[in-house]
């Protein structure tokens, strides 16, 4: 069980939940898109159940998985051609015409009923393929070509009953075959409702799990870009015309064996019914989106509908009345959900809480460790006009430096003076880094996690994922923030994981909304294994092995903390301050020569972003009222460098007075005398030459003690 | 997103059968306890009784049943609506829960209806069929779960306990004789049929009939098309006829409803008195078309006047004799009298039905 920091924020275990951020979250999940309609499916289903006198019937259920089956036969051919982009008004017809012609295969011409079923959905598919013809290769609109295609095929069906249907009203044939299709039972199913459930799966797996289904989908979200991707546009919507007829056919034949009535308004308006259905589902009207179970909870419910108000006896008018009603607000809800969803999630996803703060600590006075100097103003530029971004930096046994650059680079210098040499294009922006005693690095980059360098530039993914907490709506499986580590002295690497919800360019996202988001998480190189240690932990930054090595530092961004978890000893597990209410944003920290560590401060405190955190209603205003470029954000470009005791004492300060060349510190390492500075928005590296007194190492002078 | 799915589904089923698992008992519950009080065979009354044991014993055979009807035809024809009003009253008088529904023309529809009825088994139900095969596996499947078939005016294939309606063969040679003889008389032979759908026993029969009775008296039959049912459809039917043959000079048809459009497009080409529509059923439909000279002659089958108490009358019957259902299978024959001009205005002629 990771440790829960979510007391370091001083709130309440109720601030631990939000509803804007759940309802946020929920709306950025593909599955709630089915959500309403299977509440209404539930609804429906619930209404009649109470209303409808057997309505919860053995009997009924039978009655209902029929008409439910030959519905959604057609609504899966709907859905197909939908999603390709495209729509088939002419399903309920091909569907009367294949009943039409079932009968007549089946009662006059005496055909064995194999053939009728494989003749049957032939037609339908033959049917449907004209329809795909003409919208694929004679390239007309699907709405009028499908809509001329229904009269047409009407026509057709008008013609069958009027020549055939008298003889065929007055011949019987017993099968049983063609009882089995229209009466039987499979496992106590109705055959229909076994056959759909046969058909759905293959059409489910059809649609999502092969290329042609992906093809199918790409096309219909946007037709030009599948066409410069190189599909043959014509060929895969031709198809979707022909599998709808087949299916709409099918469907024909099961009412043809079902009720052996051969009737002019057979399938008359099911296309209504069908796209009600589908769009009920939530099958997209504007093409790109749907599934096979969505048009399955679509036709259930207009299958329902039909079914309770039948048995409610209501005159058959209110159905239409129903379905009407019920498309037009589904329809218009499809059309605004698709539009606004992503808007109305960008507006509310931010969900900024609060923390209690303490008010900042005064650092105007004269001649305290805060007083401001230049010690950094001057520091040697190394990189100059080669890098961008060095979140940090670290220097191997041989001297030589390392840093990352927000192209996604690695790159290494022989020397402060030497050219700069690119080790490795690894993807995303390179933030903490640090060498194992084999020259190996390992590094936190920003959107996809820890990775492994060696000293060739090859790289390995250490940890991208870890085990996902059950209860978050929020997917947090992914390592969205990796941002800085340390290693273990038993080889185990510490990482901090910034945020669970914002991405390595939103950082700054997460610092405005003030929530504890973070985790730090541990990775063994053993097993391969990384596990969550410490969760609910606000914007964990800097990481460092204290010098002991029994314990791991954490900097929070967030909550100007940085605080110790103990590995080792008598406290292992627990979490304990280090240092509190420090009057910058801790960024990265790194041990100091002296037994202190080096602690770099991205921005200090200003008083007016300490109110604007623990003003949370005033943030939400802000980043739903203002362009992004008009927020108050907090101060990220006055830096220093601190030195902290291991008792937690700050006692220096080093200063840029000019804050020009080194803008914002996010880093710093100490070697050989020097000190190395990193920012992640700097364009250089910076060394400046350590006093004497700082490196017991050369001058043996005593450890920088002070009070705890 | 597979998984929620599957849990979704799974959700669904077990609820499905639980819910009905757990309601299902009660049905056969329900049967058990009819088959108790049902008398068995003897009609349920002894063979000597007092004129109040009579009341008590038969009204309790039959108080409390379920009966059905289900029609075709929507409730904007008179004949459904005339149905209606008469077996809404008559099983009122008795004690019978009635209730009434229709297809509005939709064939899927009406055996959605009959299947649905069938799950809830009723005692009878009463059946306006579409298709003389349409119903007929429902009705046999209604008789088998022990519920009485009354069917009305167009029959099945499968026979139902009873069939309450004309002798088609006769009514409409009756009437093509009519018409035939209207046509000699104006020394003209082409004639034409409309039928209503292509495969229900009243249009079969009025074609097969009509057909053979113009061919004996000479005429030259030039279309048999079905209209559906349909006004609209058979005013289309008619303007073609009138544009293609000029010298037709009678129409027949086997529904008033469906030939007041017939009528109608006879009267807007102007062809009253040269042109003779004939139909079956008499509702203020066809009167006023008689009134008018647009409709030459109907048929008053009993169809809005009797056949409503008929049905009502055959079930109570039913109910309270113990026959076993779909046992008994008969054909009941209304009386047919051709209205027009000289008697379209005695009283029975012609009916009419309030709107709903």
């Amino acid at each position: 069980m990771p440790k829960d920091a979510f007391a370091l924020t001083g709130m309440s275990w109720r601030h631990r939940f939000s509803f804007q951020r759940s309802l946020a979250e929920l709306l950025g999940k593909r599955w709630m898109e089915a959500m309403v309609p299977c509440l209404l499916l539930v609804s429906v289903l619930t209404y009649f159940g109470v209303t409808a006198d057997g309505f919860l019937t053995l009997d009924n259920a039978s009655t209902l998985s029929q008409n439910f089956a030959e519905l959604g036969l057609v609504a899966l051919g709907m859905t197909i051609v939908l999603i390709g982009g495209g729509i088939d008004l002419s399903v309920g017809a091909v569907f009367g015409v294949v009943n039409g012609f079932a009968l007549i295969a089946f009662r006059l011409l005496d055909w064995p009923v194999p053939l009728v079923v494989a003749a049957a959905i032939a037609l339908g598919a033959l049917l449907g393929s004209v329809n795909g013809v003409l919208i694929a290769y004679a390239k007309t609109r699907p709405f009028i070509t499908t809509l001329v295609t229904l009269l047409a095929y009407r026509t057709v069906a008008e013609y069958i009953d009027t020549m055939y249907s008298p003889r065929m009203a007055t011949t019987t044939r017993i099968d049983p075959i063609w009882d089995m299709l229209g009466a039987g039972r499979l496992a106590g199913l109705t055959t229909q409702f076994v056959l759909l459930v046969v058909v759905a799966l293959v059409v489910h797996v059809l649609l999502s799990r092969s290329r042609w289904g992906w093809r199918i989908t790409a096309i219909g979200s946007s037709r030009t870009s599948a066409r410069r991707a190189g599909m043959n546009l014509p060929a895969i919507t031709f198809s979707t015309y022909a599998v709808a007829g087949a299916l709409a056919g099918a469907a024909g034949l099961l009412t043809a064996s079902r009720l052996e009535q051969s009737s002019a308004s057979t399938g008359l308006g099911m296309e209504f019914a069908v796209l009600t259905a589908v769009v009920i589902g939530g099958v997209s009207l504007a093409g790109g989106r749907g599934t096979a179970m969505r048009a399955l909870i679509g036709a259930l419910t207009v299958a329902a509908i039909s079914q309770g108000l039948t048995l409610q006896a209501q005159p058959r008018p209110l159905y239409s009345a129903v379905l009407a009603v019920i498309l037009l607000v589904f329809a218009a809800a499809d059309l605004k959900w698709g539009k606004n969803r992503g808007k109305a999630i960008q507006k509310i996803y931010m969900a900024p809480g609060r923390f209690r703060l303490r008010a900042s600590p005064d650092i105007y006075q004269q001649g305290g460790v805060w007083e401001l100097n230049d010690r950094l103003t001057g520091a040697q530029a190394i990189g100059l006009g080669e890098l961008d971004g060095p979140e940090d930096v670290v220097l191997d046994e041989r001297g030589r430096l390392y840093c990352g650059d927000r192209r996604g680079w690695l790159w290494r210098f022989d020397g402060p003076d030497s050219p700069a040499e690119l080790v490795a294009r690894v993807g995303g922006h390179p933030l903490g880094l640090v060498i194992d005693k084999d020259g190996n690095i390992a590094m936190c980059v920003a959107g996809m996690g820890l990775y492994g360098i060696t000293p060739e530039g090859q790289v390995t993914p250490l940890a991208t994922d870890v085990k996902r907490t059950w209860y978050r709506i929020n997917d947090d499986s992914a390592i969205r923030l990796a941002d800085d580590l340390d290693v273990a002295a038993d080889g185990k690497i510490y990482f901090s994981d910034a945020s669970t919800r914002f991405d390595g360019d939103e950082y700054f996202l997460d610092l405005i909304e003030s929530r504890p988001n973070g985790r730090l998480l541990r990775y063994d190189p053993d097993t391969g294994q990384t596990t969550v240690v410490l969760r609910n932990y606000a914007f964990p930054n800097g990481i460092c092995v204290s010098h002991d090595g029994a314990s791991v530092l954490i900097n929070s961004s967030n909550l100007y903390r940085i605080d110790r978890f103990h590995l080792a000893g008598p406290k292992a597990g627990q979490l304990e301050p280090f240092a509190e209410n420090l009057p910058g944003i801790p960024d990265n920290i790194n041990r100091a020569s002296d037994g202190g560590y080096w602690v770099a401060f991205a921005g200090m405190r200003t008083p007016v972003w300490d109110l604007a955190i623990s003003m949370p209603k005033f943030r939400r205003r802000m980043v739903k009222e203002l362009p992004f470029d008009e927020w108050l954000v907090p101060n990220l470009n006055t830096s220093c460098v601190i030195k902290i005791t291991e008792a937690g004492q700050v006692v220096e300060s080093l200063w840029d007075g000019q804050q020009k060349d080194h803008a914002v510190i996010t880093s710093m390492r100490e070697h050989d005398g020097y000190l190395y500075l990193g920012g992640l928005t700097n364009d250089r590296l910076g060394r400046i030459a350590l006093p004497q007194h700082e490196i017991p190492a050369r001058a043996g002078s005593e450890r920088v003690v002070s009070a705890p | 997103m597979g998984t929620y799915k599957q849990v979704i589904v799974a959700a669904g089923v077990a609820l499905t059968l639980a819910l009905t698992g757990c309601t299902s008992t009660r049905n056969e519950g329900a049967a058990e306890q009819g088959a108790a009080t049902q008398p068995a065979g003897s009609g349920g009354l002894p063979a000597i009784a007092s004129p109040q044991e009579v009341i008590a014993k038969s009204l309790g055979a039959m108080r409390g049943k379920k009966v059905q009807m289900i029609t075709i035809s929507g409730d904007g024809a008179a004949l459904t609506r005339a149905w209606k009003e008469r077996t809404v009253l008559g099983f009122r008088e008795v004690g019978v829960d009635f209730t009434a529904i229709n297809a509005n023309f939709d064939t899927q529809v009406l055996a959605q209806q009959v299947q649905t009825a069938i799950d809830q088994k009723p005692d009878a139900l009463i059946l306006h069929n579409a298709d003389l095969s349409g119903l007929a596996k429902l009705i046999q499947q209604a008789q088998s779960a022990g519920i009485y078939v009354i069917v009305l005016n167009l029959g099945s294939n499968a026979q139902s306990d009873a069939y309450i309606g004309p002798n088609w063969t006769a009514m409409v040679g009756k009437l093509a004789e009519r018409a035939a003889a209207d046509c000699k008389a104006m020394n003209k032979k082409d004639v034409a049929i409309i039928s209503g759908f292509a495969s229900d026993t009243g249009s079969l029969l009025t074609v097969e009939s009509a057909t053979q009775v113009f061919k004996d008296q000479g005429m030259n039959l030039v279309a048999s098309q079905p209209g559906q049912y349909d006004p609209t459809k058979a005013n289309e039917i008619t303007r073609t006829l009138l544009q293609q043959h000029p010298g037709l000079c009678a129409l027949i048809g086997n529904w008033d409803g469906m030939m007041s459009g017939a009528a109608n497009a006879v009267a807007q080409a102007g062809k009253i008195g040269q042109v003779g529509v004939y139909t079956t059923d008499s509702s203020d439909v066809a009167c006023d078309g008689i009134a008018k000279g647009t409709v030459a002659a109907a048929v008053n089958y009993g169809g809005g006047t009797t056949m409503g108490d008929d049905a009502v009358a055959v079930t109570q019957y039913l109910l309270q004799s113990g026959v076993t259902p779909g046992a008994s299978r008969t054909a009941l024959f209304t009386p047919t009298q051709i209205i027009d001009k000289s008697n379209y205005q005695l009283a029975g002629s012609c009916y009419a039905a309030a709107a709903q």
